[in-house]
């Protein structure tokens, strides 16, 4: 029975449980160092294989026994007090991962897959530590007598209060953050193409406290006062532009925390339906029965709320809300950029971009011309030629020059200082004139030819 | 009853097992060499720019007398039609006797950011489409589009009824405001003129990102925790990574065509009020006189079929028909059902129509 199985082997022999664990651990490192293969299809990793020594050295010192546990430790003697899940060097994952020379934060693409497994690894393991410890407590609960529903009620609010306040730096070092992994990602991509990733918004928020900006204490008010001081001097335009960017810094950090608050509500919502979900499976007699069975299960509730929440109104708002802040401030920075590299006559982004658009704009050009070329080329102008020809053959260019001539020559003798000639002249015109009217009206062959000149 | 039979030497057993495996597996994981992805033999007939036009090398003897040419989205790369020899459109589509032909955009760069629609259709399809026919000795071809690929399709063969025979759209968004739209409604707020000022191009990580917030928990977490169990299997992790890399093989977006689109489609719906205009000349879905074929995936998340569907009163065409498949808007293409159904389906559609 179920309960039987709880009230037994939850409290039963840990010290027991952390040495076999820990013995696995050695072996299996050891082995893996016995070994001592390299991972020759990752670029990069060749030979990285190397036993930490100094990791084990570390849990040896900590623990002052081979159990390797250190005495007293928050997670007081829970396997999950092995060294490398106490965040040593900041992600706990990672600490093991380069233990196996598999992949570090600062690894090349390539390596992507492997970072992405170690993540959702590291997410599932911290989740492990949080439930082990949820449910070590219900355990000593119920031996105590309680009732295990209240035992539960309180886990869950107690992971629910993780995320009151919860800041995404902070967040990666807690033990909970499993719980805001996906948004963690989000965040950082976001901030990959940007220039916050310099870090300057945090230091930003370093030096206005933890909570970013706290309107109690009149700092925004002082900063947007300040930020609103008309520009002064030679300068003044550079200086109204650097305040702009730090209004739309300003403007950027309480989008994102904005965003912040309601993911974490999701978070939160999903907390209380995994326990709604829960008390269900207790009531249907369906229980979980592996710790991952649980991950799915939070994963199910939270990709049910998840999905709601960016549906509505309030997510999506929000979200462009901090994207376009985000945007406004990067644009802001890529013209102090622009302006420092001009400075230093460099080419900008802006004269760049133009050069881009004078290329794309003249490619376009050419390519009208070589189809105009081409349609030139390829049609038939045969039906059209044989149109034209006709044309000439009907007015009969050779008798329209020829009457032309003879006009010419009547406008010649018709002059008073040639009036001897001009009879004669008049007369051997004569005939082809009277030739040319047969085929066709003088005055519109005269015209058509005109015109055709 | 108390809602958890797992004890605490289960658990950590269970955790134990989990590290092991993740230990073991990295291993294979290392040793599982470069994955390959477009798997038929192809050719590339014409290059314009960064854009290759492939011809596919037929694997049945006689062949329909029309090419097809299958146009895909801007957003990742085309090989997801012809992701594995089990898994391919493409090959389905030469098996069924089609002359297939294939555009491939490329990864467009800083150079590339002034590219509007215009471009890419009115210019770089136009051109496949006019290289296809002369090399066809025909006046018009058969289209298949893909997704926004099948946009694209819709507007060039609007604009250029005379070349198009048979129009195939699958899984395409016609009207970009339907309620269930999750990235219509993350695209309405969006300061498109701002973020394509500012960055150019837009990253396909931004992208990436995108789609992975429609499901955050379970396309960041569960997905991998998944894999660690694929670790001693290599060829499903093969399978598994193939498709991983496609996901996350993501073009930049060239910044003037993703602005167009997204004010023209998405924030306007200019498709379906027959507002969007390309070139200088409006796109009036109802040009589209020819055979039209429209196929759809009723479980599609990102192009719901409502959206898909809306072509049906939109073109001018008295031959429409459509095709749902059940599953998703990658199911369509990669799934074990997909290819016994969707290449077929297709295919059997353009024999009927010459």
């Amino acid at each position: 029975m179920a309960d039987d199985t709880f009230s037994v082997d939850w409290m039963q022999g840990w010290t027991e449980l952390q040495r076999k664990i820990w013995n696995e651990w050695i072996a299996m490192a050891g082995e893996h160092l016995q070994g001592s293969r390299g991972f020759p299809g990752l670029p990069g990793m060749e030979g990285a294989n190397q036993w930490p020594m100094q990791w084990l050295q570390q849990a040896m010192a900590a623990s002052g026994s081979p159990a390797g546990f250190p005495a007293g430790s928050a997670m007081g003697g829970l396997p999950w007090s092995l060294p490398w899940m106490q965040g040593l060097a900041g992600n706990p994952m990672d600490d093991w991962a380069r233990s196996f020379g598999v992949y570090t934060p600062e690894a090349k693409p390539e390596q992507a897959m492997m970072g992405h497994m170690m993540e959702a690894a590291n997410g599932f393991v911290r989740l492990s530590k949080g439930i082990f410890e949820a449910l070590q407590n219900m355990g000593e609960g119920v031996q105590a007598g309680n009732d295990w529903t209240k035992a539960l009620d309180r886990s869950i609010q107690q992971a629910k209060s993780f995320f009151s306040g919860l800041d995404t730096g902070k967040a990666a070092t807690e033990s909970m953050a499993a719980w805001s992994q996906p948004m963690q990602a989000w965040a950082e991509a976001l901030q990959s193409n940007s220039a916050l990733s310099s870090g300057v918004l945090q230091n930003l928020m370093a030096g206005s406290g933890s909570g970013g900006w706290p309107a109690a204490d009149g700092m925004e008010a002082w900063f947007k006062q300040l930020m609103g001081m008309p520009g002064l001097g030679p300068n003044r335009e550079k200086q109204e532009r650097m305040q702009a960017g730090m209004r739309d810094l300003m403007v950027y950090q309480k989008a994102a925390q904005k965003f912040q608050a309601l993911n974490n509500q999701v978070n939160v919502k999903a907390l209380d339906l995994l326990h709604k979900r829960l008390l269900e499976r207790a009531a249907t007699d369906a229980p979980i029965e592996s710790m991952r069975d649980l991950y799915v299960l939070w994963v199910d509730c939270s990709e049910e709320v998840n999905a709601e929440f960016v549906r509505g109104q309030t997510f999506q708002q929000a979200n462009s809300e901090m994207v376009n802040a985000m945007v406004r401030v990067q644009n802001h920075v890529q013209t102090a950029m622009d302006e420092m590299l001009g400075t230093f006559h460099l080419p900008t982004r802006r004269e760049l971009n133009s050069a881009h658009r004078q290329v794309h704009d003249l490619k376009r050009r050419v390519r009208k011309l070589e189809e105009d070329l081409k349609s030139v080329r390829t049609q038939d102008h045969t039906a059209e030629l044989r149109s034209i020809r006709d044309d000439l053959d009907r007015l009969d260019v050779r008798n329209l020059r020829q009457e032309l001539s003879d006009m010419k020559t009547l406008l010649e003798s018709a002059r008073p200082d040639s009036s001897g000639s001009a009879a004669k002249k008049a007369a051997s015109v004569s005939r082809p004139r009277a030739a040319a009217r047969e085929k066709t009206d003088s005055a519109s062959v005269v015209a058509a030819a005109r015109k055709g000149e | 009853m108390f809602p958890f039979t797992m004890t605490p030497q289960q658990a950590a057993e269970e955790l134990l097992q989990f590290n092991k495996k993740l230990a073991a597996g990295v291993t294979t994981l290392g040793e599982a060499g470069p994955i390959s992805a477009g798997v038929s033999s192809r050719e590339a007939v014409f290059t314009d720019d960064k854009v290759v036009l492939y011809r596919y090398h037929p694997r049945v003897e006689k062949r329909h007398r029309v090419p097809v040419l299958v146009v895909y989205a801007l957003v990742n790369r085309p090989y997801m039609a012809d992701l594995q020899e089990d898994r391919s459109l493409i090959r389905g589509l030469l098996d069924e006797g089609m002359d297939v032909y294939l555009i491939d955009w490329g990864y467009p760069d800083a150079s590339d950011c002034c590219l509007g629609l215009d471009d890419y259709i009115n210019g770089y399809i136009h051109r496949c489409v006019s290289h296809i026919c002369e090399a066809h000795d025909l006046y018009r071809i058969n289209l298949l589009g893909i997704c926004q690929g099948g946009t694209f399709s819709l507007c060039y063969t609007a604009l250029h009824p005379e070349k198009v025979r048979n129009l195939v759209t699958t899984v395409t968004p016609v009207d970009f405001q339907t309620p269930d739209n999750l990235l219509s409604h993350w695209a309405r707020k969006l300061d498109v003129d701002l973020l394509v000022d500012t960055m150019g191009n837009i990253p396909g990580d931004l992208l990436n990102q995108t789609f992975l917030a429609m499901s955050p928990y379970r396309l960041s977490g569960q997905k991998y925790l998944d894999m660690v169990d694929l670790l001693d299997q290599p060829d499903k992790l093969k399978n598994f990574l193939r498709m991983e890399k496609w996901i996350f093989d993501s073009p930049d977006q060239a910044g003037e065509a993703f602005r167009q689109f997204i004010k023209d489609f998405y924030q306007c719906n200019g498709l379906v009020k027959g507002e969007v205009v390309i070139g200088g000349q409006q796109v009036n879905l109802k040009n589209i006189t020819m055979p039209v074929y429209n196929v759809f995936a009723t479980l599609d998340h990102l192009v719901p079929p409502a959206a898909s569907q809306a072509l049906k009163g939109l073109v001018g065409s008295e031959d429409y028909s459509e095709f749902a498949f059940k599953g998703g808007h990658i199911g369509i293409y990669v799934s074990g059902r997909a290819q016994k159904e969707v290449p077929p389906a297709i295919a059997n559609w353009l024999k009927a129509r010459g």
